[in-house]
Formats: structure tokens, sequence, C-alpha cells
């Protein structure tokens, strides 16, 4: 176990700067989630904590040491690829044994250890096959296996979920979540996927382009985004963004009101509501239902107002527009946010 | 009834489409195949347009029990052992050194292929200026053994295997530096992290990822050696007093058919060959292709 931290990390591939100065330090034992959309940064940031990317400049420090100019081997981490990258000429204890025969372990004990972490992933019936013939979700634990047989300091995960089915995705996030607690290895994960973030990490780390936007807990990010990037990014569905302008106390949409404005001042704004803080109403702003999604016991319609998309969540007994009809919209509560239309900074 | 008559064309268009194909195939390769049972069986006339007679398996029974076809039997397999496993593990060695990521390596990999593609009538003349005794580049060396090389009956047939290996490293490095790209970057980055080093990578898990294309190469390369017969004429020739020594199986077929006119024996030996050739591709099927591992 150990911490690891960023200290200024900047890549360039050519002209193209996919890392923007990180700077960022992930606590002994913590779960870290890096999320982002796709080519945001957050896999070139893992592999370089990895050694399989050099930084352009600035340092990777793990437990305190420079460990920049390390190559893989000596860093003392494991990685699970998103493609969980087995050997395949290899057998299930074979590809778990791998990294321990690099070691001077004896071959007792290093039988022992594949044992003990097969057992731990509930492979043991599976260790004499190859990697062709496992299901996708047996292959995801082999290479889990893999990773923590040589208790290494540090877990690195690529999108390890991303080839499971919904069901199987759900079911290994829960077991990676129960795996990383019992171990206690400082794990940094990367997704893509908001979910996966909010329900596994002690802390998720949002990238956009290159640029470290936001590092909180799940509830801080999704109560407290600091831009509009964050806001529009983390939750389900993201937090819908509004153009307005604030006036006499109240967010108007042209001449209609969509609600009390939380903070002080004028002038024209981004309002973040969220999907359940949004509802219809006939004296709200104009709205169009573009569409509905059924969801059981809860339906989202999808409307515009203006050019702006959003998502108004509520109860799938209560009434609603047909697609392409004209509605009103209301925002309510305390969850509205204010951001800064140009920059997307929050302003309230 | 129209559903038939649609059939019927499509099948129709389905002939004309490989029509070319099977032309090419019956003119080239199955009338020969069948026409070298037929010579196999009958001996030649002396002169032409007499009868044949049938002479059952009398002429496989003289070439089986003939000095000269153990002898070019021995020949064809020095041959294919010299060149086969240098040139499979040579093509591998370039392969590898090609594919690191440094300047000016394309220059590196069309020079290492383009062996591949000179025919072997190049091959010859380059090979045989560097060993001939008077003008050649060993001479100016300082390496000049007596007996020359080409008829020598100790270096012969090694200097044809140099030609051969020449020529069969340059497809090794095409098929290996093929087989490179397309490994699976994640696996190899997989053993670093691991703690391989980056012999261990090469070792531990590139080499089993290569093993269809090595399997691959020996196939094509052992079935490329059983029939070279081109720098064993063109350098030493029939009428060499060393050619015994070059003389492999295929070099006999081609005198059988060429030199000394004996059809019936050139079948023969032709059909001996390809049986050969047959047990030995059977083989590495039946005991290499267990060590493949593909990777899906």
């Amino acid at each position: 176990m150990a911490t690891v931290a960023f200290r200024s990390v900047a890549k360039q591939f050519g002209d193209k700067s996919v890392l923007k100065g990180l700077d960022l330090e992930i606590a002994d034992g913590e779960f870290l989630v890096l999320l982002g959309p796709s080519g945001c940064g957050k896999t070139t940031a893992l592999r370089m904590v990895a050694g399989l990317e050099s930084p352009t400049s600035g340092e990777i420090e793990i437990d305190g040491v420079a460990v920049t100019d390390l190559p893989p081997r000596e860093r003392d981490v494991a990685m699970v690829f998103q493609s969980y990258a087995l050997y395949p000429h290899l057998s299930v204890a074979k590809n778990i044994e791998f990294p321990l025969r690099q070691t001077q372990m004896s071959k007792a004990e290093r039988a022992a250890k594949v044992t003990e972490a097969a057992t731990m992933l509930g492979l043991a019936d599976l260790v004499n096959r190859k990697p062709r013939e496992l299901s996708g979700g047996q292959r995801q634990r082999v290479a889990l296996a893999r990773a923590i047989v040589r208790n290494p300091v540090c877990f690195l995960m690529d999108e390890p979920l991303s080839n499971l089915d919904a069901t199987l995705r759900a079911q290994t996030r829960s077991d990676i979540v129960t795996l990383q607690r019992r171990l206690g290895t400082t794990t940094i994960f990367v997704t893509h996927d908001q979910v996966e973030a909010m329900t596994m990490g002690d802390r998720i780390a949002v990238m956009h382009e290159g640029v470290l936007q936001q590092v909180g807990t799940p509830t801080e990010l999704f109560f407290n985004p600091a831009n509009a990037f964050v806001a529009g990014f983390v939750g389900n569905p993201g937090m819908n963004l509004i153009h307005a302008a604030r006036g006499d106390g109240e967010l108007r949409v042209g001449e209609q009101s969509l609600g009390a404005v939380p903070a002080t001042g004028t002038g024209p704004v981004l309002v973040g509501v969220r999907a359940e803080d949004l509802v219809l109403d006939p004296s709200g702003v104009d709205a169009i239902c573009t569409g509905v999604e059924i969801l059981g016991a809860e339906v989202h319609l999808l409307c515009s107002i203006g050019e702006d998309h959003v998502v108004v969540r509520q109860s799938a007994t209560a009434p609603r527009p047909g697609i392409g009809e004209a509605c009103g919209l209301r925002a309510t509560g305390n969850g509205v946010l204010l951001f800064d239309p140009t920059s997307g900074q929050r302003l309230s | 009834m129209s559903r038939r008559l649609d059939r019927t064309k499509e099948a129709g268009l389905a002939y004309l489409l490989i029509a070319p194909a099977l032309v090419l195939a019956v003119v080239f390769i199955i009338y020969p195949f069948m026409r070298n049972f037929s010579l196999f069986l009958y001996h030649a006339p002396p002169y032409p347009g007499l009868p044949s007679h049938f002479a059952g398996l009398s002429q496989f029974t003289t070439m089986l029990t003939s000095s000269t076809f153990l002898q070019g039997l021995g020949a064809t397999l020095l041959y294919t052992v010299i060149v086969v496993p240098t040139g499979v593990l040579l093509g591998l060695i370039l392969a590898v050194v090609a594919h690191q990521k440094l300047k000016g390596m394309a220059i590196y990999r069309t020079i290492f292929a383009t062996t591949a593609v000179s025919s072997v009538a190049v091959a010859a003349v380059i090979f045989g200026t560097f060993m001939n005794p008077v003008l050649g580049l060993l001479p100016w060396l300082g390496i000049n053994p007596n007996p020359p090389i080409l008829q020598s009956p100790t270096w012969a047939m090694l200097a044809m295997g140099v030609i051969g290996l020449w020529q069969f490293m340059g497809l090794s490095f095409i098929l290996f530096s093929a087989g490179l790209q397309s490994l699976p970057e994640e696996v190899l980055e997989a053993a670093r992290i691991d703690g391989a080093s980056e012999v261990g990578v090469f070792w531990r898990v590139t080499v089993p990822l290569l093993s269809p294309t090595i399997f691959y190469a020996i196939t094509v390369g052992t079935i490329g050696a059983m029939y070279t017969f081109g720098q064993m004429d063109l350098l030493v020739g029939p009428y060499s007093a060393q050619y015994v020594h070059v003389n492999t199986l295929a070099y006999q077929i081609y005198q059988y058919v060429v030199t000394e006119p004996n059809p019936g024996l050139a079948a023969c030996i032709s059909i001996a060959l390809f049986i050969i050739t047959a047990v030995i591709t059977f083989v590495n099927f039946r005991f290499l292709e267990r060590r493949v591992t593909y990777a899906n």
C-alpha cells in the first residue's frame, strides 16, 4: 500500500497536449476514480503511473519516491486492462503465477499464493483452463487474481468493466469494491461511466480535455459541482443546463420565469438544475416534449427549452405531455445552481 | 417454376465466376498431377510416336534401390535442415530488430524484405560472384579454399544452403514482421508490469504468441526447401564433378526431364518427393501445431 502523487504532470503526443499539468494526490488505501469522457487524458495518466508512458514534464511519485524514470517492473504496481490482457498460451493458474515467477519466490510458495488468489476470486475450479475457454466475467476475475497475487502497492484499473454485460458489470463492480476494502490497497480506477465512479470511488477526479476539473467525494461532486462540465457529467442523468438571465429575483428565459434566483446579481447565467428539481408547470417557461424514457416506476421526459435540451424526472403515474406537445417547466427546491455562461465556472 | 429458373441462373453465374480458376487448376495442377501417374506406370518409348509399355511398379522399385535416389534424398534433407531452422531464427531476429521504433528503420525493413522477392538467378549471380575463386569477394578477403567452395564435397551444399537461407530469410522476415505487428500490445505491457524484463517478455510472451507464425514459417519453408534446385543448376550444374553432392531430388526430376530424358523416372521421383513432403508436413502438424497458441 502506498500514496500516489502527480506533480504538475503534462503529456504531449506530437502537437497534441493530452494532459495539462495534472496535480493530484491519492491517499494510502484510497479508491480513486479518474472519470471523464473519451480523450480526456485519464488513461494516459494511469499509464504514466504504470510506467507505460513517460510524462513530457512533471513527476510521478509512489509513496513519496519519484518513479518517473523507473521501468514498469520496478514500480510494484499491478494493472487490470480493459481487454484483460491475459496470456493466451498460459492456463489460468500460470497466468496468475506469472508475476510471481519474476521473483525469487519458491515453487511451493508460488503455488500456495496462486491457490489463495484463485480461491478468493472463485476460480479454483478453472485453474487448468486456457483464457479462451473462459467467459468475459471469468477472464476479468483472472486478471484481478493476477493483479492481487503479488500484493502490489497499488492497483491500476483501466475501464475493466466495459466489456461486461450490464448484470455482470453491476456484480463485478461490487466485487471489486469489496476486494479493495478487504485488501486495503491503493487503487486508481479509470472509467467514463459516472455510475461506476459514483458507486465505487472514495473520491472521484473528473477530467476534461487534459485538465483536472474537480476532485471530491461522489456526494460533493453531485451536490457541489465546481463547474458546468462536472455538473453535466456527474449524475444520471447529468444536471440540466439552461441558458437564462437573472433579474427581479427571478431566473428568466425570455419573458418567462424559470424559478427563484438562489443568489443575488444580474445578467446572463447558465442555470444548473437536476432532473428531479424540474417540474411541469403551465406557468413556467415554454418547452416542447421531444421524447419519453420509461424506466419503470419513474419516467424521464426529454424536453427542449429553445436550444437547450433538458430531462425531467417524474413518477410514471403522473400526467405527462405527449411527444411533440408543448408544456411549461419550472425549477424547484434548493438544488438550483448558477454557472458563468462563458467560463462555465460556478457562481452560486 | 420461376424460383427454379432463378436458382439455375444463379448456379450458372457461380460456375462462370469460378471457371477461370478452375481452368488454371486443371491445366497447371490437376492434369500434370494425373499425368505423373501415367508416366509412373509406363516406360517411355525410346523415340516419340512409338507405343509405351506398361511397367507397373518396376520403375518405382528401380528408383528406390538406386544409390542416386538415396543420395538425392540425403542432399534434400540436408539442404532443408540447413535452410529452415536458421532461416526461421534469423527472420525472427531481424523482424524483432526492425520492429523497434527507431529512425530509418523503414529502410532496413525494405532491405531485409528484398531477398524474398529476388529470383534464384539473382541470388546465384550475387553469391556466385562472392564465391568465385578468382574474382570473388572471399578470395579478396583472403578466404580461398582449395578446392573452391562450389567444387568442394564439404562446402558445396553448405553454399547452396546459404543462398537458400538468404532467400528464405526475407520471407521469414516478412511473416514475423506481420506477426509482431498483430501482437496484442496490452499483453506485452501486462508482462512488463508483472515484472518481466525485456528478454523475459520476448521469450515468455512474444515467442509463444508468435507460435502460429513460427509454425507457418516452418511448414512453408520446409515445403519450399524440399523443391529447390535453381542455385544447384546455375552454380554447380550437371556437368561438374561435384554436382552429386548437391543433386537434390527436385534437381534429379529436372535432369530426368530436361538433360537425360527419362520421364518415367522423373515421375517416380516427383511422386516420392510429394509423399516425403506430405509426411514431413503431416509430422509438422501432428507435433508442432500442438504447441501453437492462437490468441482467441
